[in-house]
């Protein structure tokens, strides 16, 4: 019973939802300022994540006559609560040094699942503009999969086989070369997982005027937005523990802190200073110098392993 | 200059396949993204491109709203006084026409910066986006005090430059220009020279020359096309002729070979103002000579809207205007810009219509979308211009 309840207290309020959303919050207001800095303007308060938030969820729910309501209304829903299961297996694992066996193979499909929410929320809004998003984001998704795993094997392969969190994060696995390719290959397939430009295809406001989100509304849309927020401490977060050797305990958190700081900074300038590309570029650019930056690495690791050649 | 009145009406004519050739018909298969394309006519297309913020008509920002308005009436007006002075035959002073090409100059780097920043948006590099409004912005500001008026379109009068030129103006704008200069290197690392903009715009979105001459594309459109033509060579009432510059041409005709078509031209008009700002302190002693007469003629100018066409109106009675029509012409930075003109000496005054390159750009989109994939479009209609 004791177990259950201290489970529940780390599954709503820390390391799970409540203290994600909080620094999600936190990393969505630093994205808009930082943005806004480059772009010479003042830039949102504080609390305005939370005033969009709040103000979503006060607005009416509108469900388009072509839609298919129940996965409509579930999609969202169901890639919230994936991000917040995954909050809880990255926030034990880094703040209370706590983890199971091959957790780091739930966290991959977990983190996967917000995507597959937005496919499937836009494929069923009924909205051409929405369908071509979702699929758009069903190519992006196929397209940096594929170098984001081989980056992981990498890891894994350097971890003595560990599938591991614990293991993983116990030292920085961009101690080695391998490592440092598979750090970059990652921080580019975050950049597309979170869906941020040079990325942003499937929701493109230019074009698709947010893609599959386009019909969404009211609570569901607050839900979807609440989910990048989550992403945008848990990817961060990811590849800290898995590269940078995790948070950290005790002073280390204040470096820990800078680590996730350098992150954001990172995806956001990358964000501010690129276009978008196209699908067909994005998939092109994945599948062949990501995935075989990824694959070299991959290598790299394989023989340092065999030959035990740890700065390979 | 006067062109045959019937060629006239069929250029200005913007409703779909105006001033195109049949042979460009529709394809019979479209895809859905097609369909979301050709769907559209010219005017859903300036809604669908004023929602997406590429069309500076901004709703939340009156301040830039302001500027749009002034620069767009500012230059609906200036070739429009232009052909009212050929219609009234009046002949301005040396510096008079050094100040009013040095104008159009800043109006059309103005116009380079708003396509500039409707491109950006496009491609959505908005740090891009909106450096360059705030750029146009500038560059406008900068102009209003150099011609001492609130309002840009108030120093475009018949007959040339009521004011006194002193050295102040001069040097102020002189290095507000060099530090726009110096700052250009932004817009080229960010933009024209950007990899992931040469990876979507090399060899893309390509018009050759028979097509942008058939749909009557012009300006950046048909000099990336290789077509070396640009009306600024015979203006009336501009030094053009006298100061030194030179038309970027380029041969692919892709929507890179348009970008850099349009960067090339900002720096060349910095050139050309430049040199233009040399000879003004020389000529411009006396106030007297920047105009042919001792004060502006007392005029009226009207301008309005008429669905998405913008019909203008001028009226004076101290000014004599022989009946006729006129065709008159200026490149700006979106290509050719055309004043049809018609005098109406009984009651003093001479009524216009006006022809914007962005409504070819427009027309011409039915024929060149089909076939290409949503984002490409958008390329297109980035490198096209909606000037």
């Amino acid at each position: 019973m004791e177990n259950w309840l201290l489970w529940s207290v780390y599954l709503l309020i820390f390391p799970g939802i409540g203290f994600a959303m909080v620094v999600g919050i936190l990393a969505s207001w630093v994205d808009r300022k930082v943005t806004a800095r480059i772009q010479f303007r003042v830039g949102p308060p504080l609390l305005q994540p939370v005033y969009d938030l709040v103000k979503l969820v006060g607005k009416e729910v509108v469900i388009p006559v072509s839609a298919q309501p129940g996965v409509f209304l579930l999609a969202p829903l169901v890639g919230f609560v994936a991000a917040a299961l995954s909050a809880v297996i990255l926030g034990v694992n880094n703040f209370l040094g706590q983890s199971f066996l091959a957790d780091l193979i739930v966290l991959v499909y977990l983190l996967l699942i917000p995507s597959l929410a937005i496919i499937v929320g836009g494929s069923a809004s009924g909205n051409p503009h929405s369908s071509i998003g979702a699929s758009r984001e069903m190519k992006l998704v196929m397209a940096y999969e594929l170098p984001l795993i081989l980056a992981i094997v990498t890891v894994i392969i350097n971890a003595g086989f560990s599938l591991d969190l614990a293991v993983i994060s116990a030292e920085p696995q961009i101690s080695s070369i391998s490592g440092v390719l598979a750090f970059i290959v990652s921080l580019i397939c975050i950049q597309a997982k979170l869906a941020e430009v040079p990325f942003d295809i499937p929701e493109a406001e230019t074009e698709l005027m947010e893609g599959p989100l386009l019909e969404y509304s009211g609570l569901p849309l607050a839900i979807f937005k609440a989910t990048h927020m989550l992403l945008l401490y848990l990817l961060p977060l990811y590849l800290i523990t898995i590269f940078l050797g995790g948070i950290g305990t005790g002073y280390g958190i204040i470096w820990g802190g800078l680590k996730y700081l350098l992150i954001i900074v990172l995806i956001i300038l990358i964000k501010n200073t690129n276009p978008r590309l196209r699908i067909d570029q994005a998939v092109v650019f994945f599948w062949t110098w990501m995935t075989a930056l990824a694959g070299l690495a991959v290598l790299l690791a394989g023989v340092g392993n065999i030959y035990g050649i740890g700065w390979l | 200059m006067v062109a045959d009145s019937r060629e006239i009406k069929t250029y200005l004519h913007l409703l779909p396949a105006g001033c195109c050739s049949t042979k460009f018909a529709p394809a019979v298969e479209l895809t859905l993204e097609e369909n979301l394309i050709t769907g559209c006519t010219p005017v859903t297309w300036i809604d669908y491109l004023t929602d997406r913020g590429a069309v500076f008509l901004e709703k939340n920002n009156e301040v830039s709203q302001q500027f749009y308005l002034a620069y767009q009436r500012a230059l609906c007006k200036t070739g429009f006084i232009l052909g009212v002075e050929v219609i009234a035959q009046i002949n301005l002073p040396l510096i008079a026409k050094i100040l009013r090409t040095l104008f159009i100059e800043l109006l059309r780097m103005v116009g380079q910066f708003y396509w500039l920043s409707s491109a950006a948006r496009l491609l959505e590099i908005e740090t891009v986006a909106l450096a360059a409004r705030r750029e146009a912005e500038t560059i406008h500001s900068a102009a209003n005090n150099f011609f001492q008026v609130d309002q840009l379109s108030k120093a475009v009068q018949p007959g040339g430059f009521y004011m006194l030129f002193e050295k102040r103006q001069i040097i102020e704008l002189a290095s507000r220009l060099e530090e726009l200069k110096r700052g250009l290197s932004y817009y080229k690392n960010r933009f024209f020279h950007n990899y992931i903009v040469g990876l979507r715009a090399h060899k893309k979105a390509i018009i050759s020359i028979e097509t942008a001459l058939d749909m009557g594309l012009t300006g950046p459109v048909l000099k990336a096309a290789g077509v070396d033509r640009d009306l600024r060579r015979g203006v009336s009432g501009s030094v053009y002729d006298q100061v030194d510059f030179r038309i970027p041409v380029a041969q692919r005709g892709d929507a890179l070979e348009r970008f850099n078509v349009r960067f090339e031209e900002i720096k060349q008009s910095l050139q050309i103002i430049e040199q233009l700002l040399e000879e003004v302190p020389a000529q411009s002693n006396n106030s007297r000579e920047t105009a042919v007469f001792n004060r502006p003629p007392a005029a009226r100018f009207d301008d309005f809207l008429k669905g998405y066409q913008r019909f203008l109106k001028f009226s004076s009675e101290e000014l004599e205007f022989p009946g006729g029509e006129l065709y008159y012409s200026l490149e700006m930075g979106g290509g050719e810009y055309g004043w049809y003109l018609l005098s109406n000496p009984q009651k003093s005054s001479i009524d216009c219509q006006y022809r914007t390159p962005g409504a070819a750009n427009l027309q011409s989109m039915r024929y060149l979308a089909p076939g290409k994939r949503l984002a490409e479009f958008h390329l297109l209609f980035a490198s096209l211009g909606v000037d």
